[in-house]
């Protein structure tokens, strides 16, 4: 226990005597620019600015909740809220744009800053972190090796081959350099997870400027069609450079189960609240009377009902998938058929089709559904895809890995030798021990 | 309740309670065996916890974390076998004593929440992305309460290095009690329903007549409704004292003593505040108090109550915390640093889990399914705010050597905001509110 306690007084002061080094060169640096740059760099900063962002995500989230909900043009919201709030809170709510508080001036700014901030760190870092990568770190004076958070010296007799043999049975990557007679070692373990932090940062930037290039320059809207019609807005068929055919448009139900709404062949409507093992159900009846109905067959029941409750179907949650087959046609041609189903948009030419609703109220002579589609465009997706990927493998790299140095330094017959790790402590020092053992136990033999 | 799943549910409940009495008596009669049988204990609790969670998976057809109760029960699961991993990784079986009321806890909290089995998703969830986006983002929140539990037992802990500093802080502590729990609440009450931001005077739109104030008015009668207000204002305010105690502190005394009586005093509120909910959120269930449907008078007819029973509660609490550190936590012997260490490796752990699960899982279903990756619906928000919170923590604590109090306070508050996201949808509504009644 008291050796844990060791580690984190000697980390305590190497990261004190980084911090006072940080400082010096804080002061030393002048100019407007460099004060801006060192500025947005700065961590405090880069803290400060996520808790901001934190805390206007709630206000944003409460505002959503407690401001009355307008829509329209800037005037017909300035009307809404002047009706409600008769006083200098519409003009408030107006000039923060609280009608869409995440896309208004402030919101962006603070979002813009924050972008700013990591562009500015991940230039920043860069060479720092190539240079944790790709070169060997050796520590080259007593001194150091003592403030190392774990550090041992090892008596006579110890060659550099043992040592080498040692670090190479832990798989650490040897560097090598002789100073005088001093021999200077240095493994390293893990070291390409110090890629990770800043590879995560790359994701938030491609993220975001992604997310940004959504908001501003998306083409969204909604398009219909009856089977065998064309994808059409309005009733003028939608043109892209190609047109898009609805084939078929299929509604799937869930099997009878318990809870569903269903519809017997009476006509009465009901919820099945229990499911016997004959395929038979006990039904809680409530229209057009309540009352109970007991082992009820499956074939006088029906979990397709075109009756309607509030806004939408009875039946909207018995619906397992909705089905449309589409053909693309270009100048004419069929080029393509697909199915379109929730959770597989139709994607051509840069352009996506999702199966994002239903109007029951038109049908074709055959029954069948009109479908609407939700069509988009947007540059910014790929980015956002490419975002997501660098950050979670830049994660997994920096969280998951523990970078891990090991120093050591040969004058005659003294050996010192040192380790480093920026996580797992404990875990560190048991292998800090069991390489000094195994060092050791090379040597004797 | 006679599902098969639910009797395994009770009897993994019923392993998890009896782990953590003997991790009890682990600690307090300091006998190896009993260690042992906490561990054995836990393991036996996790076999029919994943047995209930596969029989749930058969029954209904689909992957078993589609409501609230099932994401609460795997958030447990993750609780224990995280405890399992930390006790073979540390080599210490007391942290279990800690760490396993919190999957007693997060259980008993579930058996609020309506637990039936449902064989239907609606179509944007069947989605394999569904799996990968709630899986990873209970196992991340499981983790995350495994590092409030280290945090809040690091803040509990006083290491004061000269005994006249200690008395004369255990005397200071109390008279900031004072303050912080009677002036601080009186005051802000006073301020807040003067300038008018208590809930009846609120707005004009979408007034409930029957209002905030039924929950207080049994008894009270026809000024129920100040009272009411007044009430709400104490418990906000007490949350304010709790944030401005180490600052005002600091100035006075050293920087170690002021975080370590603020530290405290914060963390008695959060469990203070926590226990009320958990109580209120029984209290609705048994029909005591009744919250307005599709009202935001609900977030007070909710809140209010726990506010007011969590200023009551808080003296209680600190009484019982203040002396159970002079002998339990004595009695534990984990040093503050393993704490911390813990914290942050769950922390770690928790972090890419979240952030992939919740974020980018879900951001992916989203754009297949509707075609947006980003909607600002509420549970967004609130992934997004226990995100940013974490980050800041893992910046503060990586680049500005923030440690000991004001890292683990941070902890603490990113866990309240994990439970105000995850009951977020009772009280805001949106596009994951598909099992609220």
């Amino acid at each position: 226990m008291s050796k844990v306690q060791e580690f984190f007084t000697a980390w305590n002061n190497f990261h004190m005597t980084n911090k006072t080094k940080k400082e010096k060169q804080n002061a030393s640096s002048q100019g407007v620019f460099d004060w801006a740059w060192n500025g947005l760099k700065s961590m405090r900063f880069a803290i400060i600015i996520l808790m901001v962002i934190a805390v206007a995500s709630i206000v944003n989230l409460f505002a959503g909740e407690f401001i009355i909900q307008a829509e329209g043009t800037t005037q017909q919201i300035r009307a809404t809220y002047q009706q409600a709030y008769p006083d200098m809170r519409t003009d408030l709510l107006m000039f923060f744009q609280m009608y869409a508080p995440y896309s208004s001036w402030w919101f962006t700014s603070l979002m813009g800053l924050l972008l700013l901030s990591l562009i500015i760190c991940v230039i920043d870092r860069a060479p720092i972190v190539w240079k944790e990568v790709s070169h060997h770190q050796f520590l080259r004076d007593e001194e150091s090796f003592r403030s190392a958070k774990l550090h041992t010296e090892i008596g006579k007799g110890i060659s550099k081959d043992s040592l080498l043999a040692a670090l190479k049975a832990h798989h650490f990557k040897v560097g090598i350099e002789e100073v005088g007679d001093k021999v200077l070692i240095a493994g390293a373990k893990n070291t390409f997870s110090y890629i990770g932090p800043w590879l995560v940062h790359i994701g938030f930037i491609l993220l975001t400027i992604g997310g940004a290039m959504i908001a501003r320059g998306e083409f969204r809207m909604h398009a219909s069609a009856l089977p065998g019609e064309l994808l059409s807005v309005g009733r003028t068929p939608l043109d892209l450079g190609f047109n898009v055919r609805v084939d078929d448009f299929q509604i799937e139900y869930y099997p009878l189960n318990v809870n569903q709404y269903v519809e017997l062949s009476n006509g009465s409507i009901g919820r099945i609240v229990k499911k016997h093992k004959n395929n038979s159900f006990d039904v809680e009846l409530f229209s057009p009377a309540s009352g109970f109905r007991n082992d009820v067959p499956a074939d006088q029941l029906s979990n397709r009902i075109d009756r309607r409750m509030g806004g939408g179907r009875l039946d909207q949650a018995n619906i397992s998938d909705y089905i449309a087959t589409v053909t693309v046609l270009e100048n004419g041609q069929d080029v393509k058929t697909e199915v379109v189903e929730v959770n597989h948009p139709l994607r051509h030419r840069g352009f996506r089709f999702y199966q994002s609703s239903f109007n029951d109220r038109i049908t074709d002579n055959q029954g069948r559904w009109m479908t609407v589609m939700q069509v988009r465009r947007d540059t910014g997706s790929p980015l956002v895809w490419v975002g997501i990927l660098v950050f979670s493998v830049g994660l997994i790299m920096g969280m998951y890995f523990t970078p891990k140095r090991v120093f050591a330094l040969l004058d005659g017959d003294k050996m010192l030798l040192a380790g480093r790790s920026k996580q797992n402590m404990t875990l560190f020092e048991e292998e800090f021990n069991s390489l000094i053992k195994r060092i050791q136990s090379i040597k004797k033999s | 309740m006679s599902r098969p799943d639910a009797i395994l549910f009770t009897i993994a409940f019923a392993a998890y309670l009896a782990s953590f009495v003997s991790f009890i008596l682990l600690v307090a009669l300091k006998k190896e065996s009993m260690g042992k049988i906490g561990v054995i204990l836990t393991i036996i609790g996790l076999l029919p916890h994943t047995g209930a969670f596969v029989m749930r998976w058969t029954a209904q057809g689909h992957f078993p974390l589609a409501n609230m109760y099932e994401y609460m029960g795997m958030m447990a699961w993750m609780v224990m076998l995280g405890l399992l991993f930390f006790i073979k990784r540390f080599k210490n079986q007391k942290i279990g004593v800690f760490i396993a009321p919190i999957a007693v806890m997060l259980l008993v909290t579930a058996s609020l929440l309506p637990s039936d089995t449902n064989a239907q998703l609606m179509p944007a969830l069947q989605s394999s992305w569904l799996v990968i986006h709630v899986t990873l983002a209970a196992l991340g929140s499981g983790a995350f309460m495994i590092s409030f539990a280290a945090s809040s037992l690091y803040l509990l802990f006083t290491q004061f290095k000269k005994k006249d500093q200690q008395e004369e802080l255990q005397r200071a502590e109390w008279y900031y009690f004072l303050i912080f729990w009677v002036a601080t609440p009186i005051i802000s009450a006073v301020i807040l329903n003067l300038i008018g931001l208590m809930p009846e005077s609120l707005g004009g739109h979408n007034h409930n007549p029957s209002g905030v104030h039924t929950a207080f008015s049994i008894g009270i009668g026809a000024s129920a409704k100040h009272w009411g207000g007044m009430a709400i204002g104490m418990g906000m305010g007490m949350i304010l004292g709790a944030v401005l105690w180490p600052i005002f502190h600091n100035r006075k005394y050293n920087t170690e003593a002021g975080l370590q009586s603020g530290g405290r005093f914060f963390t008695v509120v959060v469990f203070a505040l926590l226990f009320s909910a958990v109580i209120v959120g029984y209290m609705n269930k048994g029909g005591a108090i009744s919250l307005t449907p599709r009202s935001y008078f609900k977030i007070f007819e909710f809140f209010g109550p726990v506010l007011v029973l969590s200023w009551v509660l808080t003296p209680l609490f600190y009484y019982l915390l203040v002396s159970m550190r002079e002998s339990w936590i004595d009695k534990l012997q984990v040093s503050r640093p393993i704490l911390e260490e813990i914290s942050y490796s769950a922390v770690a752990i928790a972090y890419p889990l979240y952030t992939v699960g919740a974020l980018f899982a879900g951001a992916v279903l989203a754009e297949q399914a509707w075609g947006t990756w980003w909607s600002w619906d509420p549970k967004e928000v609130g992934a997004l705010i226990i995100w940013l919170f974490y980050t800041g923590f893992l910046h503060a604590r990586f680049q500005r050597q923030w440690k000991g109090e004001r890292a683990q306070v941070l902890v603490v508050l990113g866990m309240v905001f994990v439970f105000v996201s995850f009951f977020g949808n009772y009280f805001f509504g949106g596009l994951h509110s598909f099992e609220v009644t």
